[in-house]
């Protein structure tokens, strides 16, 4: 255990001093930012019909994609899920797609794409959709895993097929987790949306590329807040609705639903506890009988959701471009584009490649450290049972729920914007992100801890200082590092397209490589990518088992 | 109708009979030894044993949601080790199983797990009340009538008390218009009062529609006062076989001692 935190604490360093990340860097950066905020101040504002149409086309290939990766997923997850996979083979063969999908970056389909489409929608709702199948296929197979498997069982002693007991008895319940998914994912791909920008697709992440492109910082930054605005606004929407979703109504509910299910349920015909009817009363006459359900809130609802989503793929479809006929012609080329990535090719600079890749690997690291010293007060503070004053923990879960509504690579655009180009801005872009999700596990780890130890020593009289580092550090302890060993796949994943966006790493290759067409070059930097987030997996794997 | 299909020796002779039926399941457990028995038409029979004595394994057998490994099992007419696929689903539509856990779909109103019993006559699979036909809904509601729930009808099944949600499932079981009623510890999840009415009403329904109702129990007494045959359960082996009229209290608690008879007690059940 201190083993792994003196490791871990000395790659840390070990990767901000090569990366130049210090003190004086910092206050260097701070002066730098001065300098950049005269820049960019005023911010010089796009018309409020181009912000309406960049949102709509942002927001239109987002949903479209998230429908695709969902509409993909059901059948995969069905298959590979061990209750409902018509044969092994089939589990074995989407157990493998929802991999690879997950496997291949969203960044690198949309270069294909874009290549194959040219500039626009499509491109980036076919690479978003493609790839989200790798989180959402996996997902939903784990929701369908997770129902109950009594109705199931019910269902097969009634005589019912394989497609029966599945719409009947595990759709209905996979339902609710099925949507909150869906609406997870949507979060995801519109912080996804702003990199793919940078690599031509549609939408606010192309006009804020596009700006900055033009060295017009001032733009450049007002694209990236108001995306940074829609990412708030529509995580703050889908957490609202996940929460409804998810909350079984076991008694009704509560909240306006409970309300009309308990008001209809009193003036119901009967209602409390009925007892089967005496012999010799007739029941009602067959065909005056209610057969199908009152038209309650359950149905208003269940209507205007359907109608939303409907509409809103309609205006999609039609808004975003991507049925336009031109693009009919980019799939007959696929063979032909496909064939330009393969096989892997370094066009001569492999010294360059490994260099950024060690830089990316540093730039995790020394991310992972920096999020952590900063996550650690953040989250204890944040935990109900420690923080001591409900005003404390209700702030600082502000400030983690806050700060995971942030995407990454905005922020990076922005801290490369203040700070210059290179990887410190995108070490300091991750740490910051890192601090919405370590945060949140320390958090919770923290409130799930035995207090019976806590509670001994303050009757021994020890201070809250001594109490927090000998009682209830050490019991959160694995889950933490678990907890670290995770931010740091994810924030090495995240530093090899920081270079799209010009804050270090070897995401630089990828968009140099797209803009010279040396595609080959492409397929080189993922797999290397592949190797080092294999290796780390590896890594961590042995790590967890030492510490456990 | 299709209901007729099952039944392969022109509706005589016994409705379940086993053989020598030995389950040994892949982990090595033996959960059924030997086990032989005849069922007629129309019988009420109760099956008691201590936990993990093997009722659960038997009444799954008889559902053909196992087969034995080795002895004959015959259900309806038919011998279910030669079953497959649609022919197997044809035997388990006609077999009613209630639940200790109910097993409803919690998410689904009340009528549309009822109408879920019947989808081992529709084609194809189905979700929301509409899609199934008119006359199947009104039929839901009948025996939502027969067992006391059609003012729930439209409720979410999830929210109805333990006793109520087995009535449903009581419903849903009456939907597949089944032959035999298999009953796994049907009460043990529900409070003394709605107990009553549930085993009260499994044996009312079992004399209208003459069907044949084997049902596993723990109580001792609910057992004597409900059943008209008890057969015991130890270990997967048969250590009581006799008439409920013919025992009392002390003699049927010997199946769950130790000491208590070795020989198996057979006495004429099927005259
Ligand atoms: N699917 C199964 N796989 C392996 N062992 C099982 C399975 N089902 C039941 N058993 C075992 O068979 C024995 C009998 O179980 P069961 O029929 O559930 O008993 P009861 O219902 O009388 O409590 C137990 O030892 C149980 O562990
Ligand atoms: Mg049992």
């Amino acid at each position: 255990m201190i083993g792994f935190l003196c490791l871990f604490t000395s790659a840390g360093i070990w990767s901000l001093n090569s990366l130049g990340v210090d003190l004086t860097a910092l206050a260097q950066g701070a002066s730098n930012a001065e300098m950049f905020i005269r820049r960019t101040w005023p911010l010089s504002l796009p018309s409020t019909e181009e912000v309406l149409r960049q949102t709509g086309i942002t927001l239109g290939t987002v949903f479209l994609a998230t429908l695709l990766s969902v509409a993909l997923s059901l059948p995969l997850a069905v298959w590979a899920s061990s209750v409902a996979t018509p044969s092994p083979a089939h589990r074995l063969m989407s157990r493998g797609l929802i991999v690879a999908a997950r496997a291949v970056p969203d960044v690198v389909l949309a270069i294909l794409f874009v290549r194959l489409f040219g500039l626009g929608a499509l491109p980036g709702v076919l690479a978003m959709g493609l790839h989200s199948i790798g989180m959402v296929g996996k997902l939903y197979a784990d929701a369908i895993e997770q129902t109950s498997p009594g109705p199931r069982e019910a269902l097969s002693s009634i005589g019912a097929t394989r497609g029966q007991r599945l719409l009947t008895a595990v759709v209905p319940q996979a339902l609710p987790a099925f949507i909150a998914i869906g609406l997870h994912r949507f979060d995801i791909n519109l912080r996804v949306s702003a990199v793919l920008g940078f690599v031509g697709v549609a939408g606010i992440g192309f006009e804020m590329a596009h700006a900055f492109a033009r060295l017009d910082f001032g733009l450049g930054i007002s694209w990236a807040l108001i995306l940074l605005l829609l990412c708030l606004l529509t995580e703050l929407v889908s957490t609202s609705i996940r929460r409804t979703l998810l909350r079984d109504p076991g008694d009704g509910g509560t909240g306006a639903r409970g309300l009309l299910t308990r008001w209809s349920r009193r003036s119901g015909p009967g209602g409390g506890a009925a007892s089967p009817p005496p012999p010799g009363t007739e029941p009602p006459a067959r065909s005056s009988r209610r057969i199908s359900p009152p038209f309650g809130f359950d149905r208003a609802r269940r209507w205007a959701y359907t109608v939303t989503v409907l509409a809103g793929v309609a205006v999609s479809l039609l808004g975003s471009g991507v049925l336009d006929a031109r693009n009919t012609a980019g799939w007959a080329g696929f063979t032909t584009t496909l064939g330009l990535f393969w096989p892997p090719g370094d066009a001569g600079m492999l010294d360059g490649l490994l260099t950024a890749l060690l830089e990316t690997v540093q730039i995790g690291l020394a991310a992972t450290f920096l999020g952590a010293l900063l996550a650690v007060p953040v989250g204890t503070l944040a935990a109900r049972n420690i923080s001591g004053s409900r005003a404390v923990h209700g702030v600082f879960r502000g400030v983690v729920l806050a700060v995971r509504g942030l995407p990454e690579l905005v922020v990076a655009i922005v801290f490369v914007v203040v700070i210059g180009l290179g990887p410190v801005a995108g070490v300091l872009a991750l740490a910051l992100g890192s601090v919405g999700l370590l945060g949140k596990l320390v958090a919770d780890s923290l409130e799930e801890i035995d207090t019976g130890p806590l509670e001994a020593m303050s009757a021994l009289g020890s201070s809250r200082t001594q109490r927090y580092f000998t009682a209830v550090l050490p019991q959160a302890a694995p889950a933490l590092i678990g907890g670290l060993l995770y931010q740091l796949d994810v924030n090495i994943r995240s530093a090899t397209l920081l270079g799209l966006v010009g804050a270090g790493g070897v995401g630089f290759f990828l968009l140099q490589a797209t803009q010279t067409r040396e595609y080959d070059v492409i397929t080189l930097i993922t797999l290397m990518t592949f190797a080092v987030v294999f290796v780390l997996e590896l890594v961590s794997m042995l790590l967890r088992r030492a510490v456990r | 109708m299709a209901e007729h299909v099952v039944r392969n020796d022109g509706g005589h002779g016994p409705v379940v009979s086993l053989t020598g039926v030995t389950k040994e399941f892949d982990g090595g457990v033996t959960a059924l030894r030997g086990v032989g028995f005849e069922v007629p038409e129309g019988q009420i029979l109760a099956l008691l044993g201590r936990s993990g004595s093997g009722k659960s394994t038997l009444l799954r057998h008889i559902c053909c949601l196992h087969k034995p490994t080795s002895g004959s099992l015959r259900v309806l007419g038919n011998d279910v080790a030669k079953a497959h696929g649609s022919r197997l689903r044809q035997i388990r539509r006609r077999i009613g199983f209630v639940f200790q856990q109910f097993n409803l779909v919690g998410q689904l109103s009340v009528l549309e797990n009822v109408c879920s019993g019947a989808l081992g006559r529709l084609f194809g699979p189905r979700l929301g009340l509409f899609s199934y036909p008119r006359s199947l809904r009104l039929e839901a509601l009948e025996h939502l009538d027969r067992v006391g729930m059609s003012a729930h009808a439209f409720q979410r099944t999830s929210t109805l008390s333990g006793g109520q949600q087995q009535r449903v499932a009581i419903a849903r079981a009456l939907m597949q218009r089944p032959a035999i009623l298999l009953a796994d510890e049907p009460v043990a999840s529900l409070d003394p009062a709605s107990a009553d009415t549930v085993m009260r009403l499994l044996r009312e329904i079992a004399r209208e529609k003459s069907l044949t109702v084997i049902g596993s129990l723990h109580q001792v007494d609910l057992a004597l006062g409900w059943a008209d045959r008890i057969i015991g359960l130890r270990d997967g082996e048969v250590v009581l076989d006799a008439p409920a009229a013919s025992l009392d209290t002390s003699a049927a608690m010997g199946v769950y001692g130790t000491a208590a008879a070795q020989e198996p007690v057979v006495l004429d059940v099927t005259g």
